[in-house]
């Protein structure tokens, strides 16, 4: 199965899913089309990383980011955020972090070509969804800062669900 | 060689996300001392630093 054949999978069973969303008004069809895109973006990446992965045998550095991510809140040093808008503003600090950390990567030469047209559209397809998180957070709509929150935290999820699968075969 | 280069990269990746945590630890303690949550003046300048990184990031 090839990248774009995987990708087509995953819009239709976000289409079939979003739809059902749609209808109970949870959400509208301009934001299902962006969450769809910033979660087919970025498993995109993961796909491409992942079968890059498979032939050179190299660390897919970028998939550590969202295990950081994630336990992130699990960290006691740590505030950990509470409101929804410190939720939001632990989410911002590490998107800047990860942007930041690719940017390094780009700069020393170890994401380019492929990978990096690929990164920088999952990085605009995540900007875009916290761009939504932040006037949610804003309107207090919590049925919506739930939505991006889980958009957000579950492409990064995904993609390390991905590379642990792709660590425990090798 | 590859477990080397790996583990520098965890480290800089290390780095970065500890930055950002104290970062934003230190956003939540300075609410938290004044009794009151975020502002959105606050959420406004995080979200602009984002944008600057991403702006950046995209223009490679």
């Amino acid at each position: 199965m090839d990248k774009s054949v995987f990708g087509g999978l995953v819009r239709h069973v976000l289409t079939i899913l979003g739809g059902g969303l749609i209808s109970a008004g949870y959400i509208t069809a301009e934001e299902l089309s962006t969450a769809a895109g910033a979660i087919i973006a970025l498993l995109g990446v993961a796909w491409s990383v992942f079968t890059k992965v498979k032939g050179a045998k190299q660390l897919p550095a970028v998939f550590i980011v969202p295990v950081l991510c994630l336990g992130l809140s699990g960290c006691g040093h740590f505030e950990k955020p509470v409101t929804p808008k410190q939720k939001y503003a632990a989410a911002e600090t590490q998107f800047a972090a990860l942007v930041g950390y690719l940017d390094d990567l780009a700069e020393r030469g170890k994401l380019k070509g492929d990978d990096l047209f690929n990164t920088q559209s999952a990085v605009v397809a995540v900007n875009n969804t916290l761009k939504l998180w932040k006037t949610a957070v804003q309107e207090n709509d919590e049925a919506k800062i739930e939505q991006y929150r889980l958009t957000v935290i579950g492409a990064l999820a995904d993609m390390e669900r991905i590379y642990t699968e792709v660590k425990q075969r090798k | 060689m590859n477990t080397v280069l790996a583990v520098t990269e965890l480290l800089n990746l290390l780095g970065a996300a500890t930055a950002a945590a104290d970062k934003m630890s230190a956003l939540i303690r300075k609410a938290n001392s004044e009794n009151r949550d975020l502002t959105d003046e606050e959420l406004a300048s995080l979200r602009s630093d984002s944008q600057a990184a991403v702006d950046k990031f995209l223009s490679r």
